[in-house]
């Protein structure tokens, strides 16, 4: 495989199409990715804070 | 059910009497745009002359305030969080206005459009450019959504931010992974 850009043999490349896989846009999905997430991960880590002070919208 | 589901339920409940209801916003908002992945941040874009109200109703919910400023606030509950954002300034009052309510699998909410997010998200990764995840976020939101978005408006606040350069190369790299 051949890198597009600098014309470099690859051992490994990246030439593949991204595909995003379909979603329905009622949250469904996220709820049931959560559900498996939550299963794996039952502790949660520390909330963030909202770091810095450009807030221009 | 999933606990977040019912965290989100709870407050959405709680928020039900509010006049100027709060729109969906952050990582959860990109389900409603179909881009999803796993996020257990739940933010909210509210008006900011309702930062009071909000303070009370999540104290009454046993949320703590860990931080508030004018313009965002963080609560915590044990493990669980809300984020606030407060739209105080034009454009985020606009977005907060023109949130459409979808019909989800939580219920009926209002949901910040796809440019708006864009917006927030970069406003996010401008603040804390070691967030990579909010590029990630804008990549897919413009790859999901692309024959939709109001790309004028998208590139109105990448120039209030002076980064439409990274705006361009998100572009060209959506653009190469075009079928």
């Amino acid at each position: 495989m051949i890198d597009r850009e600098t014309g470099d043999a690859l051992i490994a490349g990246e030439d593949v199409r991204r595909i995003e896989p379909a979603a329905r846009d009622d949250l469904s999905d996220w709820i049931e990715l959560m559900e498996v997430v939550e299963a794996l991960c039952p502790q949660w880590p520390p909330q963030r804070v909202f770091v810095g002070k450009l807030f221009l919208l | 059910m999933s606990r977040l589901v019912e965290q989100i339920q709870q407050a959405l409940a709680a928020f039900a009497g509010i006049s100027r209801q709060p729109a969906l916003i952050g990582g959860l908002a990109l389900a409603a745009h179909k881009v999803v992945r796993a996020t257990r941040d739940v933010d909210f874009l509210v008006d900011g002359a309702d930062a009071e109200l909000f303070d009370q109703i999540l104290v009454g919910l046993a949320y703590q305030c860990i931080h508030r400023s004018e313009d965002a606030a963080n609560y915590v509950r044990g493990d669980e969080g809300i984020d606030l954002l407060y739209a105080t300034r034009p454009i985020a009052r606009r977005l907060l206005t023109e949130a459409i309510e979808r019909s989800t699998a939580m219920g009926r909410l209002r949901v910040v459009s796809a440019e708006g997010l864009i917006g927030f998200k970069l406003q996010a990764w401008v603040n804390d450019p070691t967030r990579p995840h909010d590029l990630d976020d804008i990549r897919a939101l413009l790859r999901a959504q692309r024959d939709n978005l109001d790309h004028a408006e998208i590139k109105e606040y990448f120039d209030l931010f002076d980064r439409t350069d990274v705006l361009e190369e998100l572009i060209a790299g959506v653009d190469d992974d075009r079928p």
